[in-house]
């Protein structure tokens, strides 16, 4: 981390190798898409982008994930947010970035009948609308937690808050999910 | 009917309570309806988060941020003229607002850079929060900062110890 510190392209390839999964995967969850995204990848990066910008200010007391995570997040919640509001995708409309209209995504699987089997597709894709339907710092808490593993410290760091607002966040993330998922698991759809 | 330990659910299912609480979340489950319920729906949804396909990296990525990188940072030298000129501007319509500036002076390259400590002084801000810009709302609302390779260019201002030229507003 110090050789990047100072400049040496070497080291920033090897960070981006090390890297490039994490990365890519938080915005993959937190965008919502499947597949390859173009958007992921532009977004991924970004993420790089910024970090080699603040190389020169790097401290190295910090754990290189920590920064890593708290860019990625950083740009996932602020950035993708922004882009969403210029979209005129309305924020509090429950609806995948992409600009989907989630209510009725959630609304058409709730009319499925309980007979009719959900393909394991058809029900990742259900839920991938339901993350993506939570609020921003919530979604992000919930994909370091449960994707990334990081811990609650680990979170606080990587969201520049602390353990308790962590806590809150999770509480929070879960009851949202649950809530935006609620129809289709009483419905038998997941 | 919502439990005021319900709150609590989901700390206490990532483990992340103390022994002493969890201990005492786990009787109090044991007696409430309300957050055995809530639990059973936690517990479901974070299972429906195990249907979600393991994300898979596109192949090549790494090597495409890499020369992306270089590509994006290293052709800011190219936009020195107008580039500079368009940061200067911008730099001079924050420091003009400074009565410590005089508009009629020249501004060297090292004191372009020393404009970010004075308005960090001027506006009782640290010097941190002015190398911070790029996220500020003016940026986003100023429209040739929509192109964010600007702000490649704005770094550069603040290295400016590296440049030799004179600029004269």
């Amino acid at each position: 981390m110090m050789a990047f510190a100072s400049g040496d392209d070497a080291a920033f390839d090897a960070i981006v190798n090390r890297f490039e999964r994490q990365v890519y995967g938080v915005i993959q969850r937190y965008l919502g898409n499947s597949g390859h995204s173009s958007q992921a990848e532009d977004c991924a990066q970004e993420v790089f982008i910024r970090l080699y910008r603040m190389r020169k200010s790097y401290k190295p007391t910090a754990r290189l994930s920590t920064l890593v995570y708290r860019i990625a997040s950083n740009l996932c919640i602020n950035v993708l947010r922004d882009e969403t509001r210029r979209r005129g995708v309305a924020l509090d409309a429950p609806c995948a970035l992409d600009g989907s209209p989630l209510g009725a995504t959630i609304a058409d699987s709730a009319a499925v009948s309980a007979e009719e089997a959900f393909s394991a597709r058809e029900r990742a894709e259900i839920v991938r609308k339901a993350l993506a339907a939570i609020p921003d710092r919530q979604r992000a808490a919930l994909i370091l937690h449960r994707f990334e593993g990081l811990s609650y410290n680990d979170i606080a760091d990587a969201l520049e808050t602390n353990v308790d607002a962590v806590k809150s966040l999770l509480s929070r993330a879960r009851a949202s999910f649950a809530d935006a998922l609620k129809r289709d698991l009483d419905a038998g759809n997941i | 009917m919502d439990c005021e330990h319900t709150g609590r659910l989901a700390a206490w299912l990532d483990g992340e309570l103390t022994a002493a609480e969890t201990a005492a979340l786990d009787a109090h489950v044991a007696q409430c309806s309300a957050c055995r319920e809530r639990a059973v729906l936690l517990r479901r949804t974070y299972a429906a988060l195990e249907m979600l396909e393991p994300v898979e990296v596109p192949e090549g990525l790494a090597a495409r941020v890499r020369a992306r990188t270089r590509r994006r940072l290293h052709k800011a030298p190219v936009y020195v003229a107008g580039a500079l000129a368009a940061a200067a501007v911008f730099l001079m319509a924050l420091t003009l607002r400074s009565p410590a500036v005089d508009p009629g002076r020249h501004v060297t390259a090292s004191t372009a850079a020393t404009s970010s400590v004075r308005l960090a002084a001027y506006y009782d801000v640290a010097l941190e929060e002015v190398r911070m810009l790029e996220d500020m709302q003016l940026l986003h609302e100023y429209d040739v900062l929509a192109d964010l390779e600007l702000l490649a260019i704005y770094d550069m201002l603040l290295d400016m110890d590296e440049f030799t030229g004179v600029m004269s507003i």
